[in-house]
């Protein structure tokens, strides 16, 4: 299903690229990211900002869940050219932001671990919607000595849950293209 | 058979049905999507895409059947004009209707959606949020007074008393539950209503900070599994130690019917709040997926139209084609049967017509082989006919004509069918005496006649014996009766009757004739030898004279019987091979001393021929001495005999002329010249060239004679050759 998903964002957004001329806002970005070693698991610390465009602000306010994902992908380097490469790992940890009008408060939502947070303010939330702390990446024993391995992180606004009415909107607004570039590092203990 | 089931499942109608059955589910599936229906939510993009690419190919194979029939127009293929009006007719009942809904449907769902929103509504539910968050603001007073309260009762008791003391001051103050922090967040003490609860629900960090900083935390949680609470977070003063403060948290419960209230009001706020501002957005795309609807359907209706005008001309296209077949001849054409309906029954009809046809024609044909076999029978017979064979039909047009025919009367009839029997006769004027006789006979259709008729040919006089009757007419048809005229070239036998008659006039002339005169010759003669030496000179000399002449006209008489005897002769011919040149070559040799020059004009490498040497010779000698008298005593004549090879002719014959630059033959005379009695010489016995003709015709030749052009006569001799290799010379 999500490499459906996936084609479908790519065909969507070469469709809007084509026709409309929408062009993906860097709106996110990847502050900084790291990886330790923790007895045989590797961790990843990371901080995104995420600026949220108006349109996706004003929908916020107006009781629209949005959605957010951060796809991390551990690679292994094979040669000087990347069609070798291989993905060693991935995973891709999904959260969603919603406001709650009666206590005027942000809900943030790690839909991986399912855990929440109410935050008073959008930049609060936002900002605790940034912070990646202790996230367990793959085991010691995964990962060859002697090889080369680096780690990319991308941040990214789900079109695809937004609700229907506004989906087809959103796909020629260049408003709903959010993301950031892949940020890439050198895997480290 | 695979490829029938494929192109029975491909073709037609039933791709279309299935399409549409397809094209519907997916609608369906996408008016869900559209209500918010969580399972086809997520399909909604794709089914977008779907419909999308549905709609792409509906256009293309619109496109390419639209092309097909304007061509098929263009080109005034059979059925293609019906198929057109059959189109417009199906597209316009369906556009009319679809276009019409589409309009109100349209109008109905924007009216609907609007109706959906009021501005009291939206008021009542913001005075309803206004409210609950009132009454949660009371609540929340509430529980900050409670809290300050606590806050001064634990403010005297030290972290080793709390534990003890902490569950009475909550339940003094009707909290949830009560947690006490140090400053660095460790939990000093803490109680709860609930029993199973094993650790506390701790405050964010921020709201830990805030509270450090010396402001107050109150606010509305919901607490997973548990329901609404009234977080209050303060700081307190630490009996034990004046710099350091502790943080206390309580938990007051909102009551289970308020929390439920409240949670409704907010989610239908929200969810109103929501709707509002999709309301755009929802017309957009609602109107966006009725649209998709029409003209998914419109453009399959169009599709189903081209098919199924298609499929309703394609019987009477094929019908057309089967007539343009049959118009054209091929009576072979068996067109499909495509249904069972009345287009089905003229179709089949129509194989059952073409069959029946097509064994006629065989029928037809077969007669028709059979009756050109019966004409090249009849003909072939016709054509070994020695006799020639006319018919006419009853107009008197010349309608066949045998080789026979052709032959004897010297003209090419065959070219000539078609024509009347007086177009003949003056086309060709030797035939007018024969078209005269035979013409009363034809207005005569119930008797049949017979009449000789006498002909001046290019071969000269002919006599023809001519027979002629109705033919009857073959049932009604007019056209085959008319007359029949059978005629035979009598020319030959009444000349061989007429030889034969003169042979028995010469013999009996010359038996009767020859008799007497030896008794007058004697007779004469011993009167004389008696008489004369007794008479006086006077009478010596009369009956010298007499005697004389006597016996001259008994010796002239003799000899004139001695030629008849030998016309009369029966043939005993010598028969051996002979070379022709050698032969004339022989003869003219003794003709070197004349005055009159002989010479000869002879063909190298002419065939041996079967005769008889010495009557060759008579006939040479014969011709010759005929040519120089008939010079009348030019010395300056000149006689030619010339020999050449006729393979043209039939079996091959070599040719033998003998011409002179004389006189020439009179044309009184020139048809009877070789008859017995004919002569222009005023002491022939006229049969010279009576017996070179019968010698000819005994080494089975002929012999004719022509006036030359230029002046003289031509004898020309044709005489067959057995064999026509030339002999090699010795």
């Amino acid at each position: 299903m999500k490499i459906y998903k996936k084609n479908l964002n790519f065909l969507w957004f070469f469709i809007s690229v084509i026709f409309v001329g929408v062009a993906e806002a860097k709106s996110f970005f990847i502050e900084h990211a790291e990886t330790g070693l923790i007895g045989d698991t590797y961790y990843l610390d990371a901080t995104v900002n995420y600026q949220l465009s108006d349109q996706a602000q004003e929908a916020l306010l107006k009781g629209v869940e949005l959605t957010f994902e951060l796809k991390i992908e551990v690679i292994r380097k094979k040669g000087l050219l990347w069609l070798f490469n291989k993905k060693v790992s991935q995973s891709v940890q999904r959260y969603t932001l919603k406001y709650q009008p009666l206590t005027q408060q942000y809900k943030v939502l790690h839909i991986n671990s399912g855990k929440s947070r109410n935050l008073p303010s959008l930049s609060t939330a936002t900002w605790i919607l940034g912070i990646v702390a202790d996230l367990p990446l793959l085991k010691q024993e995964e990962v060859n000595p002697k090889a080369q391995y680096v780690v990319r992180l991308k941040a990214l606004f789900d079109i695809e849950s937004l609700p229907v009415p506004i989906r087809l909107l959103a796909y020629f607004a260049p408003g709903w293209y959010m993301s950031s570039d892949w940020y890439v590092w050198p895997l480290e203990p | 058979m695979a490829s029938r089931t494929l192109k029975r499942y491909t073709q037609g109608i039933r791709p279309i049905i299935l399409l549409s059955v397809v094209l519907l589910a997916s609608l369906v599936l996408m008016s869900e999507a559209i209500q918010n229906s969580e399972q086809f939510s997520l399909l909604y993009s794709w089914l977008l895409v779907f419909n999308v690419f549905a709609l792409l190919v509906l256009l293309a194979l619109i496109a390419i059947n639209l092309f097909r029939l304007v061509r098929q127009y263009r080109l005034q293929a059979p059925g293609s004009r019906l198929t057109a009006r059959l189109v417009v007719i199906f597209v316009s009942l369906a556009m009319l209707p679809v276009m019409i809904v589409f309009y109100f449907s349209l109008n109905f769902l924007n009216r609907g959606i609007d109706s959906w929103f009021d501005v009291h509504t939206e008021t009542a539910l913001a005075d309803a949020l206004e409210l609950t968050r009132a009454t949660l603001n009371d609540r929340k007073r509430d529980a900050s007074r409670r809290s300050e309260r606590i806050v001064k009762v634990l403010s005297g008791i030290s972290d080793r008393r709390l534990p003890l003391k902490i569950n009475g001051i909550r339940h003094n103050n009707d909290a949830f539950e009560l947690t006490v922090l140090g400053s660095n967040g460790r939990i000093i003490a803490s109680t709860s209503q609930a029993v199973e609860t094993i650790f506390p629900d701790l405050p964010s960090d921020i709201v830990l900070a805030q509270v450090r900083t010396g402001e107050p935390y109150i606010g509305i949680d919901s607490i997973e599994q548990k329901g609404l609470f009234i977080r209050v977070v303060v700081a307190m003063a630490n009996p034990e130690s004046i710099a350091d403060v502790r943080i206390l948290q309580a938990l007051y419960e909102v009551e289970a019917q308020t929390s439920e209230l409240v949670s409704d009001v907010q989610l239908a706020y929200d969810e109103y709040r929501k709707r509002s501002y999709l309301r755009k957005p929802l017309k957009i795309i609602f109107t966006f997926t009725l649209s998709l609807v029409l003209l998914l359907s419109l453009l399959t209706a169009v599709l189903a139209a081209f098919l199924l005008a298609q499929r309703l001309v394609a019987p009477i296209r094929v019908l057309a084609i089967g007539t343009r077949a049959v118009a054209s001849g091929n009576y072979s054409k068996h067109l499909p049967l495509a249904s069972n309906d009345e287009l089905g029954f003229l179709v089949k009809s129509f194989n059952d017509m073409t069959q029946k046809i097509a064994l006629t024609q065989d029928e037809v044909q077969r007669s028709q082989i059979h009756a050109e076999r019966q004409r090249i029978y009849l003909e072939t017979v016709l054509g070994r006919l020695s006799s020639g064979v006319l018919t006419f039909d009853t107009e008197h047009t010349l309608r066949m004509a045998n080789s026979a025919a052709n032959q004897i009367l010297g003209v090419d009839l065959v070219e000539r069918l078609g024509e009347s029997l007086t177009m003949l006769g003056k086309d060709f004027p030797h035939l007018t005496q024969l078209v005269e006789s035979i013409l009363p006979h034809l207005h005569k259709v119930d008797e049949a006649w017979r009449e000789e008729v006498t002909i001046f040919g290019p071969a000269g006089r002919q006599a023809l014996m001519c027979r002629g009757s109705a033919l009857p007419a073959i049932g009604e048809d007019v056209v085959d009766s008319g007359f029949v005229v059978v005629f035979d070239d009598m020319t030959s036998q009444i000349q061989s009757q007429r030889d034969a008659a003169w042979g028995e006039v010469a013999r009996r002339l010359a038996h009767e004739i020859k008799n007497p005169l030896t008794p007058i010759r004697l007779s004469a003669e011993r009167l004389r030898h008696k008489y004369l030496a007794t008479m006086d000179a006077g009478d010596a000399e009369v009956l010298d004279r007499s005697t004389r002449t006597i016996v001259e006209q008994v010796e002239s008489m003799q000899e004139m019987v001695t030629v008849f005897s030998e016309y009369a002769k029966p043939p005993k011919l010598m028969i051996q091979p002979i070379d022709i040149n050698n032969l004339v070559n022989s003869v003219l040799e003794l003709y070197s001393g004349y005055k009159i020059e002989v010479k000869a004009e002879l063909a190298p490498g002419l065939p041996f021929i079967n005769a008889d040497a010495g009557r060759l010779r008579q006939v040479l000698h014969n011709l010759i001495k005929n040519a120089m008298q008939s010079m009348g005593g030019n010395d300056e004549g000149i006689v030619v005999v010339t020999t050449r090879l006729r393979n043209e002719l039939d079996r091959g014959a070599v040719e033998i002329c003998v011409v002179d630059d004389g006189a020439g033959i009179s044309d009184e005379i020139i048809e009877q010249v070789f008859e017995p009695g004919v002569t222009t010489k005023g002491r022939g016995s006229g049969l010279g060239l009576a017996i070179v003709k019968k010698i000819i015709e005994e080494h089975g030749g002929v012999i004719y004679a022509k006036n030359r052009p230029e002046g003289g006569a031509s004898f020309v001799i044709h005489l067959p050759v057995e064999n026509k290799k030339v002999p090699k010379r010795g």
